[in-house]
């Protein structure tokens, strides 16, 4: 039996040992198919949160196809949802998984290796930690927390167990935002002065009366933590984006993939700003209660500048893209703008524009420094999985990233410049705001 | 100046937007109170916030004796103790603690005391703990002590880590692994025999804890003996290996 130093977690030695004590016939389900992980090289899997982004884009998506991942269990407070992603197992794998309501249950299990946490934000925490506490790897999608105290909480449980632990902020694998960022890190546009991002606001909402929960929903587990509310269909599943109990509105749904690439451009992934203010347009009528439009300023050490808006930009970019040959002209709408002292770079999931097209042939020297590669999300937190390296998005850097934008929805709550310290992680001479570094939590529950 | 009366009452309708709008005014109202140099402010406004949750009002029932009842009811009594929480301090404390002797407000009067800071809060939060009715409400008020200091603190904890219900026994443990007090370890263990395997699990990850914050506050020694417990014993692979490498990296 052969194995890829490294690549087998799970007690190689001692099986490794046992075979050549045992007879020389060894069943064939040993050995990999051709192209294929061995199964003792597959890491085993549960699902956390299979609504519709855990279902659709993580298990269909992400999961089930991948070869080097064993579904093993799936889990969710709505009976429906966990039914059907159960289903979806055992239509693409033959092969039926548990089905568990409560994480716990889940995280209990000795021969689960990781989970992929897709809850709402409210509960992301106290699943993380629970998970890492019984050993378990961990990816968990993004915003890491709905607080900054829970996200150093989640950094302190991750190096207390040595977790491989990726913060689902993918777009640090796309070459796009990366070859963005090392052209801003080495100074190819110049000093860079200020960094923008455009991440759209949020409606209103529709008010709805509170009504009976649905059978296949146990309301009180997913309200979990967060403090008693009536049900209504819109404050849950997708929609609790944009009440601030369970979410922080659009500055952390986008901000975090927004503010997380500017945060590698400037080169701040163990730090952040030092000082925040803040405008917030709040519907007069609700129901979401998060800000609908926004502008926030944030001030770095060294005098860089990061400005997240909700608006479109006020003026028309102007350039040729990546790949491209024609100059675009248009207001954008979502994404990341660097301007430097010589120039500036757009990225966007859709492109890459420059101030001078000839930085896209940009020739980095061994002297220039270099960002971490992954090609595919995933695949990172697997190969880190098995090389036990931290990932792209380790989760000190989704909990930096995600404390930019709670810092954002404070200072916009407060309605007043703060000041921030970004190694103590609080805020200097403000009593008030320190309280909002974290959140109480429903009994029973805690960090 | 804002009517903060009517704001509570609003708080307390049952029309959804108006609670809503009343909701988004106290954001506002406290937050500004609440700004440093406006302790005055402040300090007014926690004070009447603290009156709507004690005014009374007689009301007569069906017998004919009257009885006094409180004046706002119990869904704008919970949203006035969220929102105290942004600007109360000691004063607003004994409030607070009466609004957790009614079922249907105490669990948002103890989330508000879990909010603040001051020795008060601590001392309610302490009582509730030891003498409040029911297990969930019991270890939501030890949940609130972790981390806290004062002499009341330890004394509740190791008290609840002795209680005859095993959810208060557990979080009284969990709680106590946040002082980085040596003692706490006896406590646990004790707490760890008297339970099953998943009070075991749970009680070597407080252990766990516990020496972390051991050895963060200076008292390696103590901190090491934890840990070599836990990478020595029959623990689940978990904690034993995160002992094992924390013993690595005291040396």
């Amino acid at each position: 039996m052969s194995a890829k130093p490294g690549s087998n977690r799970r007690e190689f030695l001692k099986k490794s040992a046992a075979a050549l004590a045992a007879p020389t016939i060894v069943p064939a389900t040993v050995f990999a198919k051709p192209g294929e992980p061995a199964p003792s090289d597959r890491v085993v899997v549960g699902s956390i949160g299979t609504g519709d982004l855990g279902r659709r884009h993580h298990l269909n998506g992400k999961l089930l196809p991948n070869k080097r991942i064993r579904m093993a269990a799936v889990c969710d407070v709505d009976r429906n949802h966990r039914d059907q992603a159960a289903t979806d197992c055992f239509t693409k794998t033959g092969k039926p998984v548990a089905i568990y309501k409560d994480f716990r249950d889940l995280c209990d299990r000795p021969d689960i290796d990781a989970v992929l946490i897709a809850t709402p934000d409210h509960w992301h925490a106290l699943a993380a930690i629970y998970a890492m506490e019984a050993g378990k790897d961990v990816y968990c999608e993004k915003p890491l927390t709905l607080t900054i105290h829970q996200g150093r909480e989640m950094v302190n449980a991750a190096r207390r167990y040595g977790t491989v632990f990726q913060t689902g902020s993918q777009q640090r694998s796309n070459d796009r935002f990366r070859l963005a960022c090392e052209l801003v890190r080495n100074k190819k546009i110049g000093q860079l002065q200020r960094v923008d991002t455009y991440i759209n606001g949020v409606d209103a909402g529709v008010w709805e009366p509170p009504t009976t929960p649905p059978p296949e929903l146990d309301w009180n587990f997913w309200l979990g933590p967060a403090p008693y509310a009536d049900y209504s269909p819109n404050r849950c599943h997708y929609q609790f984006r944009w009440y601030s109990d369970y979410s922080g509105g659009k500055m952390t749904d986008w901000g975090a993939h927004h503010n997380d690439i500017a945060q590698w451009g400037i080169g701040a992934d163990d730090t952040g700003p030092v000082k925040v203010s803040g405008k917030g347009m709040y519907y007069k009528d609700g129901p979401h209660d998060v800000a609908g439009e926004f502008d926030v300023d944030y001030t770095y050490a060294g005098g860089v500048t990061l400005h997240c808006h909700s608006s479109p930009m006020d003026h028309d970019l102007e350039g040729i893209p990546l790949g491209k040959k024609e100059k675009i002209k248009k207001q954008e709408t979502n994404g990341v703008l660097f301007t430097g002292s010589d120039g500036w770079v757009f990225v966007s999931r859709s492109m890459l524009v420059a101030s001078d097209p000839k930085l896209y042939d940009t020739q980095f020297s061994s002297d220039d420094t270099r960002l971490y590669v992954s090609q595919d999300h995933h695949e990172n937190w697997l190969d880190c999985i098995a090389s036990r390296q931290r990932p792209i998005c380790d989760v000190e850097i989704g909990h930096r990233s995600a404390t930019v934008c709670h810092l954002g929805n404070i200072a916009m709550q407060l309605r007043r410049e703060l000041a921030w310290d970004p190694q103590k992680e609080q805020f200097v001479d403000d009593d008030q705001a320190n309280l909002m570094v974290s959140k109480p939590m429903r009994a029973p529950w805690h960090l | 100046m804002a009517n903060i009366n009517e704001l509570a009452k609003q708080l307390g309708s049952d029309d959804q937007i108006k609670v809503y709008q009343a909701k988004q005014e106290m954001v506002l109202l406290t937050a500004a109170a609440g700004a440093p140099g406006k302790d005055r402010q402040r300090s007014d406004m926690a004070a009447e916030m603290a009156n709507c949750l004690t005014t009374e009002m007689p009301q007569k029932d069906n017998k004919g004796k009257v009885s006094k009842v409180p004046e706002l009811n119990a869904r704008g009594r919970s949203l006035v103790s969220r929102y105290l929480a942004n600007v109360g301090d000691q004063s607003e404390v004994a409030a607070l603690e009466r609004a957790m002797h009614d079922f249907d407000v105490r669990e948002m009067a103890r989330w508000a005391l879990a909010r603040m800071t001051c020795q008060a809060a601590t001392d309610a939060l302490a009582k509730a703990a030891k003498t409040g009715i029911g297990d969930e409400f019991r270890v939501g008020a030890i949940n609130a002590l972790a981390g806290r200091s004062g002499s009341s603190v330890r004394e509740t904890l190791v008290a609840c880590a002795a209680s005859p219900s095993p959810e208060v026994r557990l979080a009284a443990a969990e709680a106590l692994a946040c002082d980085a007090e040596a003692a706490n370890d006896a406590v646990l263990a004790k707490v760890a025999a008297g339970g099953g395997k998943r009070t075991g699990m749970r009680v070597a990850k407080a252990r766990l804890r516990l020496a972390e914050n051991l050895v963060a506050a200076g008292q390696k020694q103590a901190g090491r003996q934890i840990y070599q417990q836990l990478a020595d014993g029959k623990y689940d692979p978990a904690q034993q290996k995160a002992a094992q490498a924390a013993l690595k990296h005291v040396g």
